[in-house]
């Protein structure tokens, strides 16, 4: 062995003793140190907004919400800071660190994988060793930085966010709560979609905002994309003067205050069964009142009558639904009474002279009959099909065209002066429509039998046409609005 | 106050909220470092690199 391996080796163990382990850790501890200034640095620098074109959650970016959302899409309006974008802001504050300590291990690797190199870096390892610990102590400081400030700043972020939601639940409470007292609710003009809670449009962009409740995208007040602070809450938001429109088509809700208390009645009945008459007699008599106007025009009396009714507490309006009377001919369901789960309050009419009964009494065998058990069967198959539920429904069964009935000699038990709900039920029960009585009263919550004649003169051996109306609208005074 | 650029168009909340986190951060890093030298962090570091250099001396010298 030659003699110079003896004082080479020695000289080494002197250099890794003296040198490679006290710069070793030193170099350890810088690295930490460091390490912990490039983390706070990469908190500053995302929150200085340096990533903001990568990073930020910009509106209409959110894409789907969940399935019990009041809409399936986000609207167009900033989300609030602490929703989304505070724990993206930590989460990236980690990206620049990171990428500069990976930076640092591939340098290293860049050397100790050349075959050339490293001959010459193993002659060098006692400088070699403390760059490693340099990269080891940086990591370290780094991420537990990282994980210690992004921990401090959850725990302050807490106290916010508790608030905020606790602040939002009681807006919603308070908006809802009003709401159901009113029993506030909009229909739309156009789709006839009934909705508790419309959508309002942007006065500046004129964007529509389906979901303007306190949550998510803010608490007291949405921020538009353009810009514009928009009033939580339906009550807000119509105080803010904000225009209401329809969530299904967009269309111009009718200009009427959105928590005004508004009622609707669905009028189901075959076609030519006097449901429009019944209407239109109900709507005239009720406008020909004090305080009692029509809103819409001629051609609302198509599908619906909106009606404005004065009481204490300053009007009402009240929509007066004709169901398409074709689908209450038909089995199985008919696809197209979707109105029917607008609202609790229903009336089916039944035409006098349609009767089977009544025809054989008048001769009229030869004109079109129908089956007033299929109609009511139809109406509460769909009250169910539609989630409704018939027991929390009350029902006004009207006989209309009851001045064909004086011709006859069996209607003399039925127009004899006595207008009563029981004597009009029990004639119906004696004449064959024992079933459906009995199946209405096991079917809803309420039941009331009026006689009518829409389009005759008024007399005394029937109802006025608004009666039925009326009694209805004594019944579910408060609600959500869309039942 | 002359805002960065990239903050012109966020919503007044957002530059609120961070201009608050970054306070906040820097509070916590000075707090954390005066609670770690409060607390003796240095001296124990000292204290364990005394002891490795007295393990160091007696490989160095064991005579």
């Amino acid at each position: 062995m030659p003699l110079i391996v003896i004082p080479a080796v020695i000289a080494a163990y002197f250099l890794v003793v003296y040198v490679t382990v006290p710069l070793f850790l030193l170099a350890v501890s810088v690295g930490m140190i460091f390490g912990t200034v490039v983390a706070a640095a990469g908190y500053l620098r995302v929150l200085a907004g340096a990533e903001d074109d990568t990073l930020m959650v910009l509106p209409g970016a959110l894409g789907r919400r969940g399935p019990r959302a009041a809409y399936p899409r986000w609207d167009r309006a900033w989300p609030v800071y602490l929703a989304w974008q505070a724990d993206r802001d930590l989460h990236a504050a980690l990206g620049m660190p990171r990428r500069l300590v990976a930076r640092q291990f591939r340098w290293i690797w860049s050397y100790l994988s050349d075959a050339e190199v490293l001959p010459v870096l193993l002659l060098w390892s006692p400088l070699l060793l403390p760059a490693i610990g340099f990269c080891l102590g940086l990591s370290v400081g780094v991420f537990a930085a990282w994980a210690a400030i992004a921990v401090t700043l959850e725990i302050a972020l807490l106290g916010p966010r508790l608030l905020a939601i606790a602040v939002a639940g009681l807006l919603r409470g308070w908006d809802q709560t009003v709401r159901w007292w009113r029993a506030s609710a909009s229909m739309c003009r156009r789709c006839g979609w009934v909705m508790a809670v419309p959508a309002f449009r942007c006065d500046r962009c004129r964007i529509i905002h389906r979901d303007l409740l306190p949550g998510l995208l803010g608490v007291g007040w949405h921020r538009c994309q353009c810009g514009r602070r928009l009033s939580t809450t339906v009550i807000r938001a119509a105080g803010q003067g904000l225009k209401a429109h329809c969530l299904h088509c967009d269309a111009m809700l009718p200009n009427r205050p959105p928590m005004a208390t508004s009622a609707r009645i669905a009028f189901a009945g075959p076609a030519a069964s006097g449901t429009s008459s019944l209407i239109r007699a109900a709507s005239q008599a009720l406008c020909g009142g004090a305080g009692v106007q029509f809103v819409g025009g001629p051609r609302d009396l198509l599908r619906v009558a909106t009606l404005r009714l004065a009481d204490a507490d300053g009007g009402y309006f009240v929509d007066l639904i004709d169901l398409d009377g074709k689908q209450f001919a038909r089995d199985p369901d008919p696809p197209l009474l979707w109105e029917i789960r607008t609202t609790r309050r229903h009336v089916l009419t039944v035409d006098a002279r349609r009767l089977a009964h009544v025809q054989d009494l008048r001769g009229t065998m030869d004109q079109e009959r129908y089956d007033a058990e299929l109609a009511y069967r139809i109406l509460v198959a769909q009250l169910h099909r539609y989630g409704l539920g018939s027991r929390r429904c009350t029902l006004a069964v009207v006989i209309t065209r009851a001045d064909v009935l004086v011709e006859i000699d069996a209607s003399a038990a039925l127009t004899d002066g006595d207008r009563s709900s029981d004597h009009v039920r029990d004639w119906l029960a004696r004449r064959g429509l024992e079933n459906l009585v009995l199946a209405a009263e096991r079917d809803f919550g309420a039941v009331a039998y009026f006689l009518t004649s829409a389009g005759s003169a008024h007399d005394n051996r029937w109802m006025p046409a608004e009666v039925p109306v009326m009694w209805l609208l004594q019944r579910h005074r408060h609600g959500v609005g869309v039942a | 106050m002359k805002l960065p650029s990239a903050w012109r168009r966020l919503p007044p909340s957002y530059v609120a909220a961070r201009v608050g986190l970054q306070i906040l951060v820097v509070v916590a890093v000075v707090a954390g470092g005066t609670a770690l030298v409060l607390a003796g962090m240095p001296g124990t570091l000292w204290e364990l690199g005394g002891d490795w250099w007295r393990v160091v001396r007696e490989l160095a010298f064991p005579w």
